[in-house]
């Protein structure tokens, strides 16, 4: 504290207090008494169910498609490489609605790829649990590319040619040696996408639209709760809040920061 | 880069030169991790680079490669790092793990086997590496500063346990280094490298008793001077003159060891026919003895023992006189050796 204007310092406490009273407002409105009886009813339960569900296979999706991505982002010189990545970063700054419109007018039953695929298939992706995961995994994707990317960028390259000069085809390098060595990286990206994709709630309900059961996640249980049953939309807030912070504590560990195992010493 | 090099099977080549001089560059074309733009690389029958078209990549060339720092990988056990190139090979995991098992029983490491690359010492880390690149068998074996990474102890046992290796192995060893010392007690040739071209090759004894450059004088701690030669006598192009036991004629280069020189307090009397004024510049001690630089015509590199030093009280600035004798003095011609040796070197 020494040495710093008070001003400074007067205005950095108004802009913590700002991001924190927010928060503590929700933890001390939260009914503790009753949050696993409130948790433990039929909407929030199938909300629950459901959000977990669609997370997670949003972020194995997210990081099945991702890798490669992310590889050829960090490996490969091909032209356009600079308006590829800003292509997969724009879901990060799209507000939301306009990525569920987006995948709407693309996906739907009248879309360029929605109307063939039910003439096709008979399947219909909006307003189904598919169309949550989707949406889900539009938005999660970026994160899980551009971490994995960076952790590509910033291994010792030198260990794939080491695994190039005993014999290894580039497959088993990146199967044996690339992601086994940047595993904090995919680590990392995983559970940020995850995080986002628990969150999401823009795209979803424009996508997906909002059926308990089937597309009905926490975020818009919790929002559609507000209206009718106050105290368990703050349970279900009280859950995500709580699994932020989690996800928040292990990103922070060390073994995934840079300089973990298969990192370029400085 | 421009070199034409040959590696027979069954004996060591050393590749010696100054940084940049395309030692690394080198082993990574000849590796196949990067390709050339010209000429050609032939590993035992098969032509695995050449400009006109073919390129076979690193991982279908016959070749191991042992890299400065080893490049265990870390997240597998040593075993694992060991059987990695016949896994990549096809043999099913159990098959390469036994075979894995077998080479570090010779390599005297089969109680590593379990652990990681981060629970072994540097010594046995460059062993394993070894081990690693031997076990398919390849035609080429490349070495990349191989002990660089080491501490000075371990260099020694570690040199002596792989100079027992190459001997066993049939095929042809690359070895870059930069230290003259693993060059002798490895390697059957040595090929110089300065900027991208071969500056000199042949065996240790040859190139050591007969540098063609002001590097190579230098890596094997001889002074390397150069001039003209007329009538058992050297004009040297840094001035002064040497009396030679040599009929030779025309452009030379003169070698004198540093063991060769003797210093003295007054102008001696006697059989040593070269003798000349000089300065001390700087005064080293290497091991046992002590390495005076001296300042004159020509500049000398001197090796003397303490006692002389300090009798001659030779600090910097001092001034004495250096003797050579004419048959200490080795001649040669400096066909066609690059213009920068022509002066005294200084490692």
């Amino acid at each position: 504290m020494h040495g710093a204007p008070w001003a400074i310092v007067f205005v950095a406490v108004i802009a913590l207090a700002f991001l924190l009273i927010p928060l503590a407002g929700l933890l001390a409105a939260t009914p503790w008494a009753r949050l696993f009886e409130l948790l433990a009813s039929d909407v929030t339960l199938q909300a629950l169910r459901l959000s977990l569900i669609t997370s997670v296979a949003a972020t194995v999706i997210a990081a099945v498609l991702g890798v490669p991505l992310a590889w050829m982002l960090a490996r490969v010189e091909f032209p356009g490489r600079a308006v590829v990545r800003a292509l997969v970063l724009l879901p990060l700054v799209l507000p939301p609605v306009v990525g569920g419109t987006a995948l709407l007018t693309a996906l739907g039953r009248r879309g360029i790829i929605g109307a063939p695929l039910e003439s096709l298939t008979g399947i219909t992706l909006p307003f189904s649990t598919w169309g949550v995961i989707i949406a889900a995994t539009f938005v999660a994707m970026p994160f899980f590319v551009l971490t994995v990317e960076g952790a590509l960028r910033g291994m010792d390259r030198r260990f794939e040619d080491a695994a190039v000069t005993l014999g290894a085809s580039r497959l088993m390098v990146l199967r044996r040696v690339t992601l086994p060595l940047i595993a904090p990286g995919l680590l990392a990206g995983a559970l940020l996408a995850w995080a986002r994709a628990l969150g999401e709630f823009g795209a979803t309900i424009t996508f997906a639209g909002n059926f308990p059961g089937r597309t009905q996640t926490m975020p818009l249980a919790i929002y559609t709760l507000l209206e009718t049953d106050r105290d368990a939309a703050l349970a279900l807030s009280v859950v995500l809040l709580a699994i932020c912070v989690a996800v928040l504590l292990i990103l922070r560990d060390q073994w995934l920061r840079p300089g973990a195992a298969g990192t370029r010493r400085p | 880069m421009d070199a034409d090099i040959e590696a027979p099977p069954g004996q060591v080549t050393a590749i010696v030169g100054p940084n940049g001089s395309g030692k690394s560059t080198l082993l990574r074309a000849v590796a196949g991790l990067a390709p050339i733009d010209r000429g050609s690389i032939r590993i035992g029958d098969c032509v695995v680079d050449d400009a006109d078209g073919t390129f076979i990549g690193a991982e279908d060339r016959s070749i191991g490669m042992v890299f400065q720092d080893y490049l265990l990988f870390p997240h597998m056990t040593v075993r694992d790092n060991v059987a990695f190139g016949l896994r990549a090979r096809g043999v099913r995991t159990r098959a390469a793990r036994a075979r894995a098992d077998e080479s570090l029983h010779e390599f005297g490491l089969v109680e590593l086997a379990a652990r990681r690359p981060s629970q072994i010492s540097g010594g046995q880390a460059q062993r394993i590496a070894l081990a690693r690149a031997l076990i398919t068998h390849p035609d080429a074996l490349l070495l990349d500063e191989p002990f660089a990474a080491l501490d000075a102890g371990t260099r020694a046992a570690t040199r002596a346990d792989l100079s027992r290796r190459l001997s066993d192995f049939t095929g042809a060893t690359l070895l870059v280094t930069h230290e003259p010392l693993e060059a002798l007690v490895l390697a059957d040739r040595v090929v110089v490298l300065e900027e991208g071209r071969v500056a000199q090759a042949g065996t240790m004894a040859e190139v050591a008793a007969r540098p063609a450059s002001a590097y190579v004088a230098a890596l094997m701690g001889v002074n390397l001077l150069r001039g003209s030669a007329h009538d058992g006598r050297v004009t040297l192009r840094g001035g002064g003159e040497l009396i030679v036991a040599s009929t030779i004629k025309g452009e030379v280069f003169a070698t004198i060891r540093p063991s060769a020189v003797t210093a003295h307090r007054q102008r001696p009397e006697g059989s040593a026919r070269n003798a000349w004024p000089a300065r001390v510049r700087t005064v080293e001690e290497i091991g046992d003895r002590v390495r005076v630089s001296f300042d004159g015509q020509p500049d000398l590199l001197v090796d003397l023992t303490a006692a002389s030093v300090a009798s001659l009280a030779l600090a910097p600035g001092a001034r004495c006189w250096l003797t050579v004798k004419a048959t200490e003095i080795d001649v040669y011609p400096a066909a066609s050796s690059p213009e920068s040796a022509e002066h005294v070197i200084r490692p």
